[in-house]
């Protein structure tokens, strides 16, 4: 056997159990789900083909075109408030702020910390009569505060804003860094054409952090969609499917009702929307990213 | 020096295998961990009465991982010998055919020995698939410290739907006069166990007739408007989103409502939260101004144990069921509001638990003897709104119209339509 | 009027003072080298003067106006900086254009303005151009058109050829020194070599630890350097200091040196007694080929031959090292040893305390 076979078949073996795992855990099944797509089947039952009926119906059906609005307002919610608050923060800390390692960590803290643990807070934080927010915000005057989890105007708000603060810390780091590889001079350079800290931000700041900003868009668009946790422990899509997003519906269609085709067939156009998504960011990417 | 040992414990276990090839293993599965403490008594003495055999039992909570978990086994063909089984899905289960029909093994002596009512709700299409192990009914649990403070008679078997809301009414204070009451008088939500019970009193039925689609009486009708009037007009209730951050199920107990409907279990919780803070006992749900003594009927469901249809021993599994739901089980077994199948252990002293709250535990067999409708369908978790709060199911239906944001009229066209919808499919 | 005056300015940072007590006064279009070793306080200082940095105390006047506390755009100043400090993301023309976008100035002036200054660089083809895609001398004159085009009364330089290499450095070092003649204003120019500061500037300030050691013409700087650090900066090679001891005070300074020569350097004794140590300093080209009796004794290390010039590395009897320069075309011994003479009024004292002695002549009508 020649060394460049023998040096082959060793990568391959070294290769094969990321393969064999791969497949089987992942593209079998993306694959395997597709064409449970067009059954109906509660997975204890046999399984019964049903063409695009399930698609039809999610297309048709109340329901589900409001979880695609809801999904609409709350990534637009999310991506916009994490990506906007996280730059102020990591504009702030990068501006020397003492003790920044401190603040580095606080801010970061939520996003490595547990789920459930958060979504326990934030739920006796949200609570109508005794919560922390309600109690302050009855103290400074407002009469009626609203019923954060249980109002379906602020649910889906209020499951967007827990979102935000669990990673807002994560973003601002990656924007941070991305901050600290502006050569500071630059910055001196500006002062000196005559720019102002807002024109400084404007002009030098912002388009040389594009590259950054442009991964941190993509990343925060992405997870928007994925949210799951925090919906299922905060609100648990309520109040009467007010906070239900995509992601979670997929999730109540296949482990709650056990309707697995109706909830592939979500999955798939779920897919089709972020790959969508996705191309329309790559394509503007070449517009506005200054490399 | 290892391998010398593996290499014994290799041939030690070789050679032991034959004497347990000769051994019989059955696999239950049940949704309670707190409850399968309790039955492993009662699976050791069936492991000695059937030497032999072993009993692997495990516990997933309902809410945590029992459905996925059985519904996984049921499409790799490998369910456990018996497993619990709920009424609001024996249906289903029923239809798909996992489970095993158990009409042949009863006679009709050892049937009569359990309540008909629960024995009869695992009977899907002629087919008995599921035998009760105990059932629960939803009754009217009330503060007995607080009526006594207001001065008003605590509820009666014979009570109408009036006499509960003027209760309701004068035990409803606002003591500081801030416009918020510190005590209700009744709580309720949209669920299942809080609407059913009044529904059902009132001759109410959401099905139609063959369980294709919801088609309200206006019984049910007339029942939802009293009930959502409670909260919006008489406002002797909460709005359920301003008890949010509490558990709906510990409003009764921490003393915040005189009057509460839901189901029988939350005996066991109320007991533990009130410890020795109030007195308090259970009442039937009052007969709704619509009803007669026959179309008024008490909301009541079993929790049963069905067998796997291709399980290896079927004659073995019923026999295990049997010990569970059976004599051999004792009182304690049952804790609190869950009323054993078996009327016998259900009419003992011990089960009654007179020395403890609630002291009339005896209303629920009474219960038992009486008119009980279950109403469940296939999907009925789904069209229900139970569990998720997925949209256009009743339960988030109601709730919106309990929060003042839609009349009840708004919500059972929504959750018709939706209830059709998802039995269609 | 656009020069600069600096009137007892002090920085601190924090408890650490940087600069003490500066006072200088630069003429309108004087080319000024700020020059010293590194942690000098040259770099800080300019900032200072671009207002980039606040002064703790003293006062700064450009052009006759007090201009101590305000913001660099409002001082008439214009920074090019070492890295350049160019917008990566910006054409050449957006570039030099910035700072007049920035003053709202109409399109066509501007477009006017960077097209000149273009041209005065000879970026005119680069003008599309992105500075990735620029070399470093290019760079350097987008920086510098970038500073042009705001008409200041005063330029400011960071080090600017320090990122060049040797050949391009010396290219720059002339258009810089022509730019200066064109434009003629008053320029600033911050660098640690030498070289550049005696080639290119007017005047020279020489600093060490935050302290101006001089400030002069090149030629004052070297002929009559002020301390004995000024003496050893500047010159390349630098200039040998050969250890001495005071032995009479009598018509100028009798100094003994390695070997138990005796000179008498003309300058003023100024507090100085037999006994004293001082150093005696001598450049590299008054040193020559002497006889025993009048030249120290010195052992030849190595001769390093550059072509118009020879240099001559020796070791004097009390292990001083000392260099010689000559000729390229003189016969200089490689090996052995050799005696080196030099005249005594070509010479430096300095005392102690590190300041020189001023010569005779000059403290008065003596010789």
């Amino acid at each position: 056997m020649t060394h460049r076979r023998r040096v082959m078949i060793t990568a391959l073996v070294f290769l094969l159990p990321t393969i064999v795992g791969t497949l089987i855990f992942r593209l079998i099944p993306i694959g395997w789900s597709f064409v449970l797509s067009f059954y109906q089947w509660k997975v204890f039952d046999t399984a019964t083909f049903v063409g695009w009926d399930n698609y039809a119906h999610i297309f048709r059906s109340p329901i589900s075109l409001g979880v695609f609005v809801n999904s609409a307002v709350f990534s637009l919610i999310y991506v916009v408030g994490s990506v906007v608050l996280a730059l102020v923060l990591a504009v702030v800390l990068n501006n020397g702020l003492r003790s920044s390692a401190f603040f580095r960590g606080a801010f970061f803290m939520p996003f490595i910390t547990a789920t459930v643990a958060i979504t326990l807070a934030w739920r006796w934080i949200f609570s109508t009569r005794f919560g922390v927010l309600n109690n302050i915000l009855m103290g400074l005057g407002v009469d009626n505060p609203p019923a954060w989890l249980a109002d379906p105007t602020w649910a889906l708000p209020a499951v967007a804003l827990v979102s935000i603060w669990k990673d807002v810390g994560f973003y601002m780091i990656l924007l941070l860094a991305g901050l600290q590889t502006i050569d500071p001079t630059l910055y001196q350079a500006a002062r000196v054409d005559g720019a102002g800290p807002v024109q400084r931000f404007w002009k030098v700041t912002v388009p040389l952090l594009t590259r950054s900003l442009f991964f941190v868009l993509i990343i925060a668009i992405v997870r928007s969609t994925q949210t799951f946790e925090i919906t299922y422990a905060l609100t648990n899509g309520g109040p009467n499917g007010a906070s239900t997003t995509l992601a979670f519906f997929v999730y109540q269609k296949a482990f709650v009702d056990f309707d697995v085709g109706y909830a592939a067939a979500l999955s798939y156009i779920m897919c089709v929307i972020l790959g969508l998504l996705t191309l329309v960011n790559f394509y503007f990417r070449r517009r506005w990213v200054h490399e | 020096m290892i391998y010398h040992s593996l290499r014994a414990a290799l041939v030690f276990g070789v050679a032991a295998c034959p004497v347990l090839a000769q051994d019989v293993t059955l696999q239950y599965l049940s949704w309670d961990p707190e409850q399968l403490e309790v039955e492993r008594a009662a699976i050791a003495e069936f492991e000695e009465e059937n030497p032999g055999v072993t009993v692997e039992a495990q516990a997933l909570p309902a809410d945590k991982g029992y459905w996925p978990k059985l519904t996984a086994q049921a499409a790799s063909g490998d369910l456990p010998d018996v497993f619990m089984m709920s009424s609001g899905f024996v249906q289903e289960w029923g239809a798909a055919g996992n489970l095993l029909d158990l009409s042949g093994v009863i006679s009709d002596d050892e049937l009569a020995a359990y309540y008909e009512g629960a024995a009869s709700v695992g009977v899907v299409d002629g087919q008995r698939v599921a035998f009760p192990q105990n059932w629960v009914a939803p009754v009217l649990f009330y503060n007995i410290d607080m009526f006594e403070a207001a001065g008003v008679e605590v509820p009666q078997p014979d009570w109408t739907w009036e006499d509960f809301r003027s209760a309701a009414k004068e035990l409803t204070v606002d003591t500081n006069e801030d416009g918020r009451p510190d005590q209700w008088g009744f709580s309720v939500y949209g669920r299942y166990a809080h609407v059913e019970p009044w529904v059902f009193r009132n001759g109410g039925r959401y099905l139609n007739e063959d369980m294709t689609g919801l088609d309200l009486n206006d019984e049910a009708k007339a029942a939802l408007t009293f009930l959502t009037g409670l909260v919006t007009e008489d406002q002797v209730a909460p709005m359920p989103q301003d008890m949010e951050g509490i558990r709906q199920q510990d409003i009764f107990p921490l003393g915040m409502a005189a009057m509460w409907v839901d189901g029988s279990w939350n005996i066991a919780n109320t007991r533990t939260i009130v410890g020795d803070n109030f007195r308090w006992g259970i009442a039937p749900v009052p007969m709704g101004p619509d009803a007669t003594e026959d179309t008024a009927a008490f909301y009541a469901w079993a929790d049963m144990l069905a067998v796997a249809k291709d399980t290896e021993h079927p004659d073995l599994a019923w026999k295990f069921v049997q010990h569970l739901t059976g004599s051999s089980r004792s009182a304690s077994d049952f804790l609190g509001g869950k009323v054993p199948a078996y009327i016998e252990i259900a009419e003992s002293e011990e089960w009654l638990e007179t020395d403890q709250m609630p002291p009339n535990k005896g209303i629920l067999l009474e219960i038992g003897e009486d008119n009980v409708y279950a109403g469940f369908s296939p999907n009925w978790s789904s069209w229900r709104g139970y569990g998720a709060s997925g949209a256009g199911g009743m339960n988030g239906e109601l709730d919106e119209v309990f929060n003042g944001r839609k009349t009840v009229d708004e919500a059972i066209a929504a959750f018709t339509a939706f209830g059709n919808d998802v039995l269609s499919r | 009027m656009s020069g600069l005056t600096l009137d007892a300015i002090c920085k601190s940072y924090g408890s650490a003072k940087v600069l003490h007590d500066i006072s200088l006064s630069i003429e309108d279009g004087e080319f000024v080298v700020f020059v010293g070793p590194s942690g000098c306080g040259k770099s800080t200082l300019l900032k200072l003067i671009a207002g980039l940095e606040d002064v703790t105390s003293g006062r700064l006047e450009i052009g006759g106006r007090d201009v101590t506390g305000l913001e660099p755009v409002d001082r008439g100043i214009a920074m090019v900086f070492q890295s350049y400090a160019l917008y990566p993301h910006l054409t050449v023309f957006d570039n030099i254009a910035f700072p007049l976008r920035l003053q709202k100035r109409p399109k066509d002036e501007i477009k006017r303005a960077v097209e000149k200054a273009a041209e005065t660089l000879d970026l005119t083809a680069r003008l599309t151009y992105k500075p990735g895609a620029l070399s470093g001398g290019q760079r350097q004159r987008v920086a510098i058109g970038r500073a042009i085009v705001r008409n200041p009364q005063v330029f400011l330089f960071d080090e600017p050829l320090s990122n060049l290499d040797a050949a391009l450095r010396g290219q720059m070092r002339v258009e810089l020194s022509e730019l200066h003649q064109t434009l003629k204003t008053t320029m600033i120019y911050v660098t640690h070599d030498q070289v550049e500061a005696m080639t290119m500037a007017d005047r020279i300030v020489v600093l060490r630890d935050g302290v101006v050691e001089q400030f002069g013409t090149p030629m004052q700087l070297y002929r009559r350097p002020r301390t004995r650090f000024v003496a050893g900066f500047i010159g390349q090679p630098g200039m040998n200091f050969l250890p001495a001891r005071v032995v009479g005070t009598e018509g100028g300074v009798t100094a003994e040196i390695a070997g138990g020569t005796r000179i008498s350097i003309p300058v003023a004794a100024e507090g100085l007694a037999s006994g004293d140590t001082v150093e005696l300093g001598v450049r590299p080209e008054f040193l020559s080929l002497a006889g025993p009796e009048r030249g120290m004794e010195a052992h030849v290390r190595l001769i390093e031959r550059l072509g118009g010039v020879s240099l001559l590395h020796g070791t004097l009897a009390d292990r001083t090292r000392i260099i010689a320069s000559f000729d390229g075309l003189d016969e200089v011994p490689e090996s052995g040893s050799v005696h080196l003479g030099f005249d005594p009024a070509q010479a430096q004292l300095f005392g102690p305390d590190g300041l020189a002695k001023p010569p005779l002549a000059a403290v008065g009508a003596r010789q």
